[in-house]
Order: C-alpha cells, then sequence, then structure tokens
C-alpha cells in the first residue's frame, strides 16, 4: 500500500534531510509588499 | 501578610518589559494590551530590562445547541495564555506561569454575525487574560 | 532522489576492538575473538567472532552478531558473511530492527549491491515480541516466502505473504509493498472505509495515491454505494516556493434518488437530481513573513451533495467558502475577506441557504501608532462592511430580523487616545478620548412584520464621541506562601446618545452577553453596526492570586450603571440586541467570574450574570476539569434564562461531560454526554472504546444524537476503526459525523 504524506517545497535542497517527522519550515523570503507600510 | 499598593513609590515598575512579536491575531490583542499596562501609553521600552515570552490560544465551543424555538446557540470563547519573564541580564526566569479567561456569547442563525461574535468573543477573552498576566507580573516584581 | 550509498567511504578506518587478535601471517587472516567491537563508515558490528580475509575484503562474523547500519536497521544473526564495505553478502538466522520499531526475521538473507536486501522465508510484524515468552505469536504477522527491503526504491516487497492474527492465518497475498521507514511519500492504494447509511446502502471505498513529484501528488478515490453506485473523487495538491494549492473534484450519478424522500419522509434535494458534483480548492501563500493570501471556496451542483456523501472537510451543515488577504506585524493587523456561506439542508423548500449574506468584502485595520502621541497611545480602528442577502431571515413571527433582503454597507473610522497617570500612592488614573464616524449605504427590502424605524433607502451616516475616565487601586497582599493582588476598578464614560439606534441592520454585532469581559469596556457592543451611547459608569473588582504550591486564582465582580441619556440597551433593533440583557435597567445586573486551577490537575471556573434585585441567576456558566493519572474528563452546566426581547424565548439549561479513562496500559475508555434538563432528555450521549499498543490501533465508538427537527430519522451511528501500523487501517463507520 501506499503512503501520504506532506509535500515538500520545490527545490528545497536536502542538504540535511530533516529528521523524522519533523520539517523546520524554512523562514519566508522577506520580500517588500504594496501594504507592508500600513502595519509599520 | 504584608500589604501595600502594587504601583507608586516602591511598587512594581513595569516599563522596561519587551515581548516577543505575535504570531497570530489573538495573541497580537493580548499584546497590545499588555504593551499598554505596561507602558501606559508610552509603548515599548527602547531599552528593556526584561523579556516576556507570550504563548496565546484561542478555542470556542458551544455550549447549548440551538433548540426548535430559540436560533441562539449559546457559547463560549477560551483564550488562554503561557507567559515566561525572563531579565535580559542574565536570562534568569523571574516569574511564569498558565493563565486563561472565559468571554460568554451566542452564535445566532447567520454565519456572518457568528464568526463576528466569536471575532469580539476572543478580544473580549484575550483583553481580560492580559489584566490577569499584568497582575502576576507585577506582583512578581515588586517582591 | 540520489540512491542511498550505503557502501563505506574509501578512506573510512576501521576501529577494531577484541579480547584477543591473531594475525595469520600467510593466509593474510585477522581472527578476533572474543568481545569483537568493528566500527567501520558508520556500520557498528559486534560479535564473539570476526574473521576479516584481506586479500579476498571477506569479514566472517558468528556468535551472537549484532550490526548497526548507518540507515538505522539493527541486525542480529546467528552468522554473517559480508564484503568488507558491507555492501554484499550472506546473514544466518537473523532478526533486523528498523528504526520505526518493525522487524524482519528469517532464516537466511542476502545482500546484494548494497542497497537491496532479500530474506528467505521471512516474518515481518511491528509488533513487539512479548517480553514473557518471546516465542508467543505477536498481534499480527505477515509471513512471506520472500521479503525484500530495498534502499533505493524505500519499500519492504512481500512475496506470497499469509497476514496472521494471533498466529492464524487470516489472509493469502499474492505481494504486498509498503513504504520502509525512510519513505515520507509513496504511491500506492491507501486505507480503505466501508460505512452503511439507509439512503445510500452499503459503501465501500478505496484510494489511490501518486506521487507526481516530491512537491506535488493526486489522491483519486472510488467509493461503491449498493443503493446509488459509483461516487468518484479527486484531489490534486501542489506545492510552491511560498504556499500550497489543493483543488478537489467529485461526482456521481445516482442510481435511485427517490430513497431520500422515502426515508425522509418529505421531499428532498437529494432525491430531486440524479447528476451530483462538487469542485472545491483551497490554498494559502506567505506573501512575506508578514503577509499571508489564501482561499478556501466550494461549489456544488446542489446543496445538500457534499453533506449527504459525507465528503472529507466538507460534511457540516454549515460550510463557509472564503478568500482573504491578511498581514500581522508589530502592533497592527490587516485582513480583507470574502465570505459565501452554504446551508446544507436536504429539505426541498428550505430557503435557509439564500438568508445567509453574501459578504464582498469585510475590512479590518486596527493599527497602534508605535510611537505616543502626547504621551498616551493612539489607535485607529477602520472597518468596511459590505454584503447581500437574497431572502430575509426572520425569526419565527417575531419582530427580529437576523437579516433583511437586498445590499448594505457600512464604512467605519475609530480613533482612541488613551494615557495611563501612576501617582506615587500607587493610583492609576487612565484618561481616555475616542472618537468615530460612520457611512451607511442601504438599498434593502424592508421587514415583512411590523417593525418600523428603518431608514429608508440612500446613505446615511452617524458618529460617536467618548470622554473617559478610570480609577484603579491595585492592592498587593503577600503572605509566606502566596501573593494575592486585589484591584478595585471604577471607570466612566460621558457620550452623546446613539443616534439611529434600531435604524440600520445589525450584521456584526448580533450576539450580546454582558458579562465580566466586557464590563469594562468602552463600547459593550459586539460589533460595530450598533454604538453604545450615553453615559456610563461601570464599578468592579479585579482578584487574581497565586499560591507557591502553583495553584493560582482569580475572580471579578461588578456593576455598571447608566447616568445620563439614551440607554442604548431598551433601544430595540432589528435583532434586540442589548434586550434583556441586564443592561436595561438604571443599575444592571452583577456579574461575576471565578477560578481556581489546582497542579493537581483539577481547574474549576465559573461565570455569571445574577439578577440585580433578587439575585436570581440569569445566565451561568460553569466548567471542571480534572486530569489525574489515567482519568481525564470536563464538565459544564449551563443555565441561561429566557431572553424574549433578544429572541430566545425559554429557559435552557443543559449538563455535558466528557471523560475518558485509561484502564489499563493499552485499554481505554471515553464517554460523552449532553443532558438537556428542561426537558429531561439526552441531547447526545456516546461511549467509545479504544486499544492501542505499538503495533495496533482499535476504536470502537457509538454515538445517540437526538436532532429535533428531524425527531423520526435514525439518530444512532457506530464508527469503528482498526489499523495496523506501516500497513494502514481500516475505517468503518454507518455515518460519518464526528463524535462530540
Amino acid at each position: 500500500c501506499g503512503r501520504k504524506g506532506g509535500l515538500e517545497r520545490p527545490g528545497a535542497t536536502m542538504t540535511n534531510p530533516p529528521a523524522q517527522g519533523t520539517e523546520t519550515t524554512p523562514p519566508v523570503e522577506d520580500r517588500r509588499f504594496i501594504l507592508d507600510g500600513l502595519l509599520e | 501578610c504584608q500589604v501595600r499598593p502594587l504601583y507608586g513609590e516602591g511598587g512594581a515598575d513595569l516599563a522596561g518589559i519587551e515581548i516577543k512579536p505575535a504570531t497570530t491575531r489573538v495573541e497580537q490583542v493580548v499584546r497590545n494590551e499588555l504593551i499598554f499596562k505596561f507602558g501606559g501609553g508610552a509603548g515599548e521600552p527602547a531599552s528593556p530590562d526584561y523579556t516576556l515570552a507570550l504563548r496565546v490560544q484561542g478555542s470556542t465551543g458551544n455550549v447549548l445547541a440551538a433548540g426548535t424555538d430559540n436560533d441562539f446557540t449559546a457559547a463560549r470563547t477560551t483564550v488562554s495564555g503561557t507567559y515566561t519573564l525572563t531579565a535580559r541580564a542574565d536570562g534568569k526566569v523571574i516569574a511564569s506561569g498558565v493563565r486563561a479567561a472565559t468571554a460568554l456569547l451566542d452564535l445566532p442563525s447567520q454565519n456572518y454575525a457568528r464568526l463576528r461574535a466569536i471575532r469580539d468573543g476572543e478580544d473580549r477573552a484575550a483583553r481580560s487574560l492580559a489584566a490577569m498576566i499584568e497582575a502576576d507580573i507585577a506582583a512578581k516584581l515588586s517582591r | 532522489q540520489p540512491p542511498l550509498d550505503v557502501s563505506v567511504p574509501a578512506d573510512a578506518k576501521m576501529l577494531l576492538a577484541a579480547d584477543q587478535l591473531i594475525y595469520d601471517h600467510d593466509s593474510s587472516l585477522v581472527i578476533a575473538t572474543g568481545g569483537v567491537q568493528i566500527d567501520y563508515g558508520g556500520y557498528q558490528l559486534v560479535a564473539e567472532r570476526v574473521e576479516y580475509d584481506q586479500r579476498t575484503g571477506r569479514v566472517r562474523a558468528s556468535g551472537k552478531v549484532e550490526m548497526l547500519e548507518p540507515g538505522g536497521n539493527r541486525i542480529y544473526a546467528d552468522n554473517l558473511d559480508v564484503t568488507d564495505d558491507f555492501s554484499d553478502g550472506f546473514v544466518n538466522a537473523l532478526r533486523i530492527e528498523t528504526p520505526d520499531n518493525t522487524r524482519i526475521i528469517a532464516e537466511s538473507a542476502e545482500r546484494s549491491g548494497g542497497t537491496e536486501t532479500t530474506f528467505n522465508n521471512g516474518v515481518y510484524t511491528a509488533c513487539e515480541p512479548c517480553r514473557e515468552n518471546p516465542a508467543k505469536a505477536p498481534f499480527w504477522q505477515i509471513k512471506a516466502r520472500k521479503v525484500i527491503q530495498n534502499g533505493v526504491t524505500q519499500t519492504v516487497r512481500l512475496e506470497r505473504a499469509t497476514f496472521e492474527l494471533f498466529g492464524m492465518p487470516i489472509a493469502f497475498l499474492p505481494y504486498l509493498e509498503l513504504p520502509d521507514h525512510q519513505a515520507k511519500r509513496k504511491s500506492g492504494f491507501l486505507q480503505p472505509s466501508f460505512s452503511v447509511t439507509d439512503e445510500l446502502g452499503f459503501g465501500a471505498g478505496i484510494p489511490y495515491y501518486y506521487v507526481i513529484s516530491p512537491s506535488m501528488d493526486v489522491t483519486v478515490t472510488g467509493t461503491g454505494y449498493t443503493k446509488q453506485g459509483f461516487l468518484a473523487e479527486g484531489e490534486f495538491r501542489q506545492r510552491f516556493e511560498n504556499g500550497e494549492v489543493i483543488l478537489r473534484m467529485a461526482g456521481i450519478s445516482q442510481n435511485n434518488p427517490d430513497n431520500f424522500d422515502a426515508s425522509a419522509g418529505y421531499s428532498t434535494v437529494d432525491g430531486s437530481v440524479t447528476e451530483r458534483g462538487f469542485i472545491a480548492s483551497e490554498a494559502k501563500f506567505e506573501i512575506n513573513p508578514r503577509w499571508t493570501f489564501g482561499w478556501d471556496v466550494m461549489l456544488q451542483s446542489d446543496r445538500n451533495f457534499a453533506r449527504t456523501y459525507g465528503l472529507q472537510g466538507y460534511g457540516d451543515v454549515r460550510h463557509t467558502s472564503e478568500v482573504y488577504l491578511t498581514g500581522l506585524a508589530n502592533r497592527s493587523f490587516f485582513d480583507l475577506r470574502a465570505y459565501k456561506f452554504d446551508v446544507q439542508d436536504d429539505w426541498i423548500d428550505s430557503t435557509q441557504d439564500k438568508e445567509q449574506a453574501l459578504v464582498y468584502p469585510v475590512l479590518d485595520y486596527n493599527r497602534i501608532s508605535p510611537r505616543s502621541v502626547a504621551g498616551g497611545e493612539l489607535a485607529l480602528n477602520v472597518n468596511v462592511q459590505n454584503l447581500s442577502r437574497e431572502n430575509e431571515d426572520r425569526l419565527g413571527v417575531l419582530e427580529r430580523y437576523p437579516g433583511l433582503e437586498g445590499e448594505s454597507a457600512r464604512l467605519t473610522a475609530e480613533l482612541e487616545w488613551k494615557r495611563t497617570f501612576t501617582t506615587a500612592q500607587g493610583l492609576r488614573l487612565t484618561t481616555l478620548l475616542a472618537a468615530r464616524a460612520d457611512g451607511n449605504y442601504l438599498d434593502l427590502t424592508g421587514p415583512s412584520g411590523t417593525y418600523s424605524g428603518l431608514e429608508s433607502n440612500g446613505s446615511t451616516g452617524r458618529g460617536m464621541v467618548t470622554a473617559g475616565l478610570e480609577a484603579s487601586y491595585p492592592i498587593l497582599m503577600t503572605t509566606a506562601n502566596s501573593t494575592h493582588v486585589i484591584e478595585p476598578i471604577a471607570q466612566v464614560f460621558v457620550r452623546p446618545n446613539e443616534q439611529l439606534s434600531g435604524g440600520l441592520p445589525n450584521e456584526d454585532a448580533q450576539s450580546f452577553v454582558f458579562d465580566t469581559t466586557s464590563l469594562f469596556d468602552r463600547d459593550k457592543f459586539s460589533g460595530y453596526d450598533r454604538i453604545e451611547g450615553g453615559t456610563r459608569a461601570n464599578v468592579g473588582v479585579r482578584y487574581t492570586g497565586s499560591y507557591s504550591n502553583g495553584m493560582t486564582t482569580f475572580a471579578t465582580f461588578g456593576q455598571s450603571y447608566h447616568l445620563a441619556g439614551l440607554n442604548s440597551f431598551t433601544t430595540t433593533d432589528l435583532v434586540g440586541a442589548g434586550l434583556d440583557s441586564g443592561l436595561e435597567s438604571r443599575a444592571s445586573d452583577f456579574v461575576a467570574m471565578a477560578g481556581v486551577t489546582s497542579p493537581a490537575g483539577i481547574t474549576l471556573s465559573g461565570s455569571g450574570r445574577f439578577d440585580n434585585e433578587g439575585l436570581s441567576l440569569k445566565r451561568g456558566d460553569l466548567t471542571a476539569g480534572l486530569a489525574r493519572g489515567p482519568f481525564s474528563g470536563t464538565f459544564t452546566y449551563s443555565d441561561v434564562a429566557a431572553q424574549k426581547g433578544y429572541g430566545a424565548t425559554q429557559d435552557r439549561r443543559e449538563l455535558k461531560g466528557a471523560a475518558t479513562l485509561r484502564f489499563t496500559e493499552n485499554w481505554s475508555v471515553s464517554g460523552a454526554a449532553s443532558y438537556d434538563l428542561e426537558r429531561q432528555k439526552f441531547y447526545r450521549s456516546g461511549v467509545g472504546l479504544a486499544y492501542g499498543d505499538e503495533c495496533v490501533e482499535f476504536a470502537i465508538s457509538y454515538q445517540r444524537l437526538l436532532d429535533d427537527n428531524k425527531p423520526e430519522t435514525r439518530d444512532w451511528s457506530i464508527a469503528a476503526r482498526l489499523s495496523f501500523r506501516t500497513l494502514g487501517d481500516i475505517n468503518y463507520s454507518t455515518v460519518d459525523e464526528n463524535l462530540f
């Protein structure tokens, strides 16, 4: 039978495969967004 | 037993506490409320002496299911917060604990009104939670 | 994915320790005897005797051999004959334990290419051997002529296998392929599910999962129903650099639509159609660490398809579809959202679905400026709400209209400034100023009853200004092992009267419960569609206590007084928000909250409103929680007195409890019930039994649900789940409903 698991981010280089079960969410790239000014 | 004012001369000074950034809306409501209670309107401290780590969780549960003629489902929103206050100089834990507050609300038949009622319930419970956490921290800091 | 490189790197040094080491020069044979330990390129080997032939590069170990592979497998064998880089060779009478605690026992095994190990006459199980007598057959095991563990395809393949329960053969399988412990995703059939309901008959479904790439997969599920035919479901998932999208589709051509009318006893939506389908999508994207964009939308051919067939995640009576853009950083929050609400109801003439609002959009923007203004905190709150509705939603024959037909929009902007002064004696004075302006646009059909007072269509507006002062004097009491803070608080808010109260629709402030959490609020209404006016004072006391043994206590008590002007809680509006709430009299009802949590796992908290004259309980809510050792339970008592003006015409009292007891290490029983004290009957009750150990999970639950509107439909359901760890589980349920 198969096993359905969470998907990986494309291009997530497998330098160190995340430990079993825990997927460390890499930080989202900090890009500017037009509405950022509203939250300063 | 010793009785004295919590603030004022010789009382707790909470102006030097910085709070870690919030990750959810409810956590931000508690954080904003505490920043005002700590600073009285002065905003976040420039060079804080303490760091407060805050983890807040909100959940809404039905209490009474709507009967045939009552279109209101009585419900309750509980917001619980785990806090840890550490001194920035040596990282020593000054105070830590768990507190929770519950707001009562009604869920009407309109789904939109339900979502807004839950949002208001979260805000109210978050403000009561902030009051309890402020009192706990002030009591510890004035010991 | 590169094949797992198992063989040892060339430069790895072999560390060898033993009681005795003999080097036979002419046969260039190294013989180590007595507690031999070898560590070589991540492989660790322990044996009583090891012969290492330098010419052929073979390692022969014998006597209680134990080998740990870099991948985590632990091998126990009588003797072992492998190449010196451990990639090829033979092992006899062995047992392998994989890192995810599964076991393969075999007479012999052959290793080839460093990535594949073939076991002859192997037994595969995820159960641990019974400690008392290891020979006893485990709960389940699979005996197979051949077991092939492949490190590249990350699979364990069993050929000519027999599934055994307690040692008794149950099923013969030509071959079975399982994902091994490293595989996060693997194409193949997933767990089957079974169900039986009156309208659909017996249903059996089997999903097939196909991995397209590490960031894309498809799941296709076919479910056959004896009475309605074949339901096809598809799910496509794709993950991107900063988010994930899920697309779902389902469809069926019903064989016996009239079954539904027969079993419901009235004409139903389900019975009036044959071809039925649905399409849905979910997505979430992180634009940057502060901003998130996403949606969760569903479209179906008729209004009860997803609920009738219990589609995962879409089976509830109320389903919300939404598209949102949310930003959160520092002290500010932004949320722009559109909503479409579905009410999945089977009665063909029901208009509940059309009575729900379509909201396009609702905007919440709450900002507190980082720098203080005149020594105080300045907050800006903006709310935009634009919605429309097809049918009027009216509460029976009462003059209560939770929703009017037509379109209405409101733009609200509010500024609040507040600052706290603390005197040397510890008195805290907080001054507050607030100003608010609303613009409204109405294009509504008037209420169908006799309610008058609604503003005429077109645009209108209103505003409010508030000056407030709060005084609080927190006192600290410390004893040897406890500290207590008692804070008396008094507030006064001076405001003009609420304009147009009752003249505008009330969409976001319909819920109104006066309790200690809203006692000290500047505006006690729960939304922007109502504004609290008039001059009001709130007085109360807050207490928190904490004890050195970890126990904590808290309490709040207070009352509110209407001093001057129009009391907003006496004026009616389309939903009667605030009426019979306890605030309509000059001196309000008393509100109180108190609680205690003890480190021994006991929590008790209650909240109540008591009549200002007779102190009779108008609304009460008591929760008790106990978590000690194997027992955990919560109990709730709720009591809501009738509030005729607000649409609740009857008293309601209910006791609700849920508890779980783990009576042995593996067995636990749970029960839950909610008992309606007014009508003296169980509204919902259920009991569940569960067994779980390292290789098997079994749960069965029975639930009975009383549905007032449909007393005659069957109101009980049974759900069971049996799962063999790493093999998969089998779900059976009569109706797919969450238990509590």
